[in-house]
């Protein structure tokens, strides 16, 4: 007779306990605990630190146009731009306008020992000055024959000239800080910006978007009220309301093959706020709406921006204040 | 070779036969011809006694004698050194009784080996009474047979003793035993052998009755069982790296992936996370080259860096070569890694289910059919990140949604012993997505909007054939064919579509008409067809200018790229064929065929290019002191063609040439004790004809680059471990290096001359992966009760970096351009550093295995950066940090069904 004895599965440990598998346990415990630990983690900035394109809290170039916004040969633009400054910034700028064909780095121009005052309209236009503010508003002129070496389909499309904008504290230019300080202009305290003005033959030139109104939660805001008051530590939709048919215009391109197409533009907006939070920065046609929080402290005022571009080479803007209330 | 000192203490005498358990010296060091220590030393399976001698007999003479024993792998008496003599026919009879024994061999963790050790047998005179006359044995009353936990491998020379009597036995190679005439009752039976641990069983006995019992012995080294992948000398390299896939597997960090850990090995930079770049030497990721069972593949990690694409269980071992390799590999200026996959499988089957915070696997080997010649093994696995991120996320944000799978199959006849067959699929797809929500603006542009998605896949199907033709002539062939996909999408308007179709063949013949020569002739073919397909909703000159018209783009091509690259070595070992001396000198002949249709230059067929160039390389390691001191060094060009970016002429043939690296290494290594080895390694790199982007490229009719740059790296790597011996293992690297380019078009105003050896000057710049100190420190301990601790440190010097600033505002695009500050990459970001935990936890069942592990990584850490980041004006800059710290658990289950 056989007895068949098939042991149960035998222990696997002895019982004991045993210190150092505890001990174990315990720095792994330790080291959890400490899970998170960064050495010198507040010595730099975290991406989240940075400054946000949103936010005015300096002074900023937010946009520039030209009206009108493309040109003929021979045809004279306006030039404009929105420029804003921090909250209670009560500093005065000078504008320097430049143009030049657009090719290389930019204007070049040598402005060491160039004196406004007493330089003539040839050398002014020889430097590619177009303006200074205040006192000079900046207008461009498209030279005649600007498009004379270009063949007829690219007459149509044209080509670019690039208005230059330099943007500086004006007391920077007083005598004793130019002559007797040089080191006073601090460079950090210089804005630059530069957009392509469009000259061409085009049958159908560009126009800058036309904006009829400001909305908060898709009610235009009225025109005649200067600072809108609002709640603290709200959410606001804010939008932008486009001119019919000039807000998106129809226009023809004579494509690489050489057919006509007939386009449409799309738009975007961007915003900016000198308060609170805005969580689109960038809203893209169809949606031209971005989501505000307004600060949460009562009192608190600021601006709001939106800069609508058409990709063309138009742009308009629109600057509405507001001030937080009690809620 | 160090010496063998195995003492094993026995006694015999003719009245009462001794129980010949061998005990090993725990302090003596033992020998063997590899470098593994040895496990398991020698054991008699069968005593023989010897009679004792008349005349001694006959005199009341006593003696012992001490012999030194050569015992194969086979655990065969393969000679016998008297080392004592006893005289009067003591020595004789010791040695017949020897040579009659049988014996189990000794073993290292990678199997049997030789060894020599030295051995007493003692003569004893044990006057006594008369014996009586041998009565009738009792009958066998308790039979059974003792299995190995998990393995259920059968355990041979198992002591049984039943304790409170007299009565022993030991397991025969079955593990099988038989006891007579046991006490009926309970009886405590207690088995010891070593390596595993001490048995008690209490068992009934029943008068009259046969008891069988099966008996589970628990390993001690569970963990050791599973080293099979080192990191060793490939066959006539001379960098010899050597780490157990276990420690690999048990260092935080890697995620378990036995080739994740060649980014803690001397020569390899830190690469940001999630690249899986490999930056050896001071070479760009594309010099590298990566290999699987010696085919080139192209990449070896998924695309988010974490995990390889094999099987870790499928891997047998691998190839670390940072520089200084043969001709054997090639198009390459920088390292090399391959990655062996198993020849030989578990014979009753292994399945393995693992999965963490990243990924599921599960994984299959074993000898199938009814002799068991049919080795198989079949792996997969899918992550399952793209799952579980919506769920913390939700779906109004970006999503980033990275997902993998890979699977494997390798098919491993047993044909003969001098015949090797194998045949191995794999693949793996990766898919990179970003989703965006449709009214969530990616910046101002209208055409590069929408989801973002990268995907990648790659399949090979490699064979093998391995023939002994004559005890001094081999042949292997390796035939390969893979095709690989590329696509890059973004929104509805942007694609970029390639498709490779690849076939390899790397055969090599290895012939030896001397013992001190022998002659490697080979080939290292690589071609195949291309073909790409490009779309967009606007050309790059149009999405440059925010005001241009846009109008869609597409263009497509095809080629062939062919690369034969015959090679020739010699093998001179000068000290009668051994491997004291190894000098490997070898010429590969470099030939790269590419042709090109279609493309921007549309239908018109473009010349096609043709480069060549010669690579002479030399290698040599001497054993100075044998197994203990070795020098080493290398010396050779290397020649890697363009990358297949650059060789595309724009409506023109192109004229970019093969890069080139002269590269020297030498170094030294050195076993300090049985456990603890380091080397030194020297290295110097010079590269030139490098490839660069051409400032004058102009657009159609031009190539946009050109062979004009130039390189030095040079440097020092240590690398000291301790083996897994014992409890303990470890291993600390560090490399102190610098890089540096010359780009003819990055030149700045710079009093320094200029220093061609050490890369310095007005045209010189630090290389992105500059990292001056490069620290790594990896441990673990077996803690009681199967636990196990390791731990991970990391120090790294900050990448260089350029700094930007002065931003000017581009009204139309509302974007800033920034404007680099001095030269090209001289500042330097921080260092990392980051220190990791790793506690785990075996449970060993009858059947099957449990390891649970709790990963804690980047416990302690600097900020790590990555990335510098600027602001919208560049005003402001930060760093994208590495990752966060990350409590990483997971489990892995093995079944021996």
């Amino acid at each position: 007779m056989r007895r068949s004895h098939d042991a149960p599965d035998p222990p696997i440990h002895t019982a004991r306990i045993v210190g150092r598998a505890a001990l174990g346990g315990v720095v792994v415990a330790a080291m959890a605990l400490s899970g998170g630990c960064v050495i010198n983690g507040d010595r730099w900035a975290r991406p989240a630190d940075l400054a946000q394109g949103w936010m005015v809290d300096r002074t900023r170039i937010l946009g520039i146009r030209a009206e009108p916004a493309e040109l003929e040969p021979g045809q004279q633009a306006s030039l404009e731009a929105l420029i804003a400054t921090a909250p209670g910034d009560e500093i005065q700028l000078g504008l320097l306008w430049l143009a030049c064909p657009e090719e290389g780095v930019g204007c070049t121009t040598d402005l060491g020992g160039f004196d406004l005052e007493t330089a003539t309209p040839e050398e002014l236009a020889a430097l590619g000055f177009i303006g200074f503010e205040p006192g000079l508003p900046p207008t461009y002129t498209a030279p005649p024959g600007i498009l004379s070496e270009l063949d007829d389909s690219a007459r149509l499309e044209g080509l670019n000239v690039l208005v230059q904008l330099t943007a500086f504290p004006l007391d920077t230019l007083q005598p004793q800080a130019t002559a007797t300080e040089p080191g006073a202009l601090d460079f950090n305290e210089i804005e630059a910006g530069y957009k392509r003005l469009v000259v061409s033959e085009a049958p159908t030139p560009n126009h800058n978007p036309a904006l009829v109104a400001l909305t908060i939660d898709g009610s235009a805001v009225p025109p005649q009220i200067e600072a809108i008051r609002l709640e603290p530590g709200q959410p606001y939709e804010l939008g932008i309301l486009l001119e019919e048919g000039l807000g998106r215009e129809r226009y023809v391109y004579l494509n690489s093959g050489g057919q006509i197409e007939e386009r449409v533009e799309e738009p975007y907006a961007t915003w900016y706020t000198s308060g609170g939070e805005l969580l689109e920065s960038v809203t893209l046609w169809p949606y031209m709406e971005s989501t505000w929080i307004s600060p949460a402290e009562p009192g608190a005022q600021g601006t709001w921006y939106v800069v609508v571009r058409d990709r063309r080479g138009g742009m308009s803007w629109w600057r509405q204040d507001w001030q937080i209330g009690p809620p | 070779m160090s010496p063998l000192l195995l003492w094993m203490a026995l006694d015999a005498s003719a009245q009462q036969p001794p129980a010949p358990e061998p005990t090993a010296d725990p302090e003596a060091p033992l020998e063997d011809e590899g470098e593994l220590p040895i496990v398991e030393g020698p054991a008699i399976v069968e005593y023989v006694e010897a009679p004792y001698p008349e005349e001694a007999k006959a005199q009341g003479l006593e003696a012992i004698v001490k012999l030194r024993i050569e015992l194969t792998g086979e655990g065969e008496v393969d000679g016998i050194e008297v080392l004592e003599p006893a005289g009067h026919g003591f020595d004789e009879a010791a040695v017949d009784a020897v040579l009659a024994m049988t014996f189990s061999p000794a073993r290292t963790a990678e199997g049997p080996v030789s060894v020599v050790f030295d051995f007493e047998y003692g003569f004893e005179l044990r006057p006594g009474p008369t014996p009586p006359e041998p009565e009738a044995p009792p009958p066998v009353n308790l039979e059974g047979e003792v299995i190995e936990m998990a393995t259920r491998d059968p355990i041979a020379g198992v002591t049984v003793v039943v304790d409170g009597t007299e009565l022993s036995t030991e397991t025969d190679a079955d593990g099988r035993f038989e006891l007579r005439g046991v006490p009926s009752g309970e009886i405590e039976l207690r088995l010891l052998h070593t390596g595993h641990v001490t048995l008690t069983k209490e068992i009934e006995i029943v008068e009259g009755e046969i008891t069988s019992a099966k008996l589970w012995m628990r390993s001690e080294a569970y963990r050791d069982n599973e080293v099979v992948a080192v990191y060793e000398r490939a066959k006539d390299e001379v960098t010899r790296r050597t780490i157990t896939i276990e420690e690999i597997r048990r260092v935080p960090g890697t995620f378990g992936d036995p080739i994740k850990v060649v980014q803690t090995l001397p020569g390899a930079a830190r690469t940001p996370f999630g690249t899986g770049f490999l930056v050896i030497r001071g070479a760009d990721p594309e010099d590298s080259g990566v290999y699987i069972d010696g085919i080139r593949v192209p990449i070896i990690y998924h695309l988010t860096g974490t995990t390889s694409v094999l099987s870790p269980d499928l891997i047998e071992s691998v190839d670390y070569l940072p520089g200084g390799y043969g001709v054997r590999y090639g198009r390459t200026m920088g390292g090399t890694v391959n990655v062996n996959t198993k020849r030989a499988f578990e014979e009753d089957g292994k399945l393995v289910w693992g999965t963490d915070i990243l990924d599921s696997q599960v994984y299959y080997e074993g000898r199938l059919g009814r002799d068991k010649r049919q080795g198989l093994a079949v792996g997969a696995r899918r992550s399952y990140i793209d799952l579980f991120i919506p769920l913390f996320l939700g779906e109004s944000q970006f999503v980033f949604k990275p997902r993998y799978w890979d699977y494997q199959l390798k098919w491993v006849p047993e044909l003969d012993a001098t015949r090797d067959l194998s045949l191995f699929v794999y693949g793996s797809d990766d898919l990179l997505r970003v989703e965006t929500p449709a009214d969530v603006a990616q910046g101002s542009d209208r055409d590069t909007q929408g989801n973002l998605q990268v995907r990648y896949s790659s399949h090979r199907i490699i064979g093998r054939w391995h023939e002994a033709i004559t005890d001094d002539l081999e042949l292997e062939v390796i035939p390969s064919v893979g095709i690989d996909g590329t696509t890059t999408g973004l929104g509805d308007d942007f694609t970029i579509q390639s498709t490779n179709v690849l076939p390899q063949v790397r055969a090599e013949l290895s012939w030896r008409p001397l013992p001190v020569l022998e002659i490697v002739p080979g080939t290292d073919l690589l071609g195949g067809w291309y073909g790409f397909d490009f779309r967009s909703a606007a050309s790059f000159e149009q999405l440059g200018d925010p005001l241009a018209e846009r109008e869609p783009v597409g263009f497509d091509g095809s080629g062939t790229f062919w690369s034969p690259d015959p090679y020739l070595r010699l093998n001179l070992r000068p000290f009668e064929g051994s491997d004291r001396w190894l000098v490997s000198p070898g010429v590969r002949y470099n030939l790269v065929y590419f042709t090109t249709n279609g493309g921007i230059t549309g239908e018109e067929e473009v010349p096609p290019a043709f480069n060549q160039s010669v690579d002479l390389r030399v290698l040599s390691r001497y054993q100075l002191v044998p197994d203990k001191l070795a020098l080493k060094g290398a010396t050779g060009l290397y020649h890697q063609p363009p990358q297949p970016q650059e060789s595309i002429g724009v409506g023109t043939a192109s004229t970019v040439g093969f890069e080139r690296s002269w590269s020297t290494t030498l170094g030294w290594e050195q076993r300090l004790t049985q456990a603890i080895q380091y080397d030194v390694d020297l290295f110097y790199r010079k590269m030139d004809n490098l490839v660069v982007f051409d400032e004058s490229f102009t657009g159609l009719g031009t190539n946009p680059f050109v062979n004009g740059g130039d390189g030095r790296a040079y440097g020092m790597e240590i690398m000291a471990r301790h083996d897994p011996v014992g409890r303990f293992f470890g291993w600390v690297s560090y490399t102190l290096s610098r890089a540096t380019r010359r780009d003819p078009f990055e030149c700045v105003e710079d009093d320094q001359p200029e220093n061609l050896l050490l890369g310095n000057g007005p045209c010189w710049y630090p290389f992105d992966f500059d990292q001056t100190h490069i620290f790594s420190a990896q441990a673990g301990y077996d803690l009681p009760r199967d636990f196990g601790i390791s731990a991970q440190v990391q120090y790294v010097s900050g990448n260089p970096s350029s700094v930007f600033n002065a931003g000017i505002y581009d009204a139309d695009s509302d974007v800033y351009s920034g404007f680099r500050v001095g030269q090209l990459n001289d500042d330097r970001m921080p260092p990392y550093f980051q220190t990791s935990l790793r506690l785990d936890r075996l449970w060993t069942f009858k059947r099957w295995q449990l390891e649970t592990y709790v990963d804690l990584l980047n416990a302690v850490r600097g900020i790590n950066p990555e990335f510098t980041i600027y602001n919208y004006d560049y005003s402001e800059f930060a760093f994208v940090r590495g990752l966060p710290f990350i409590p990483n658990i997971g489990l892995e289950a093995k079944f021996y069904p």
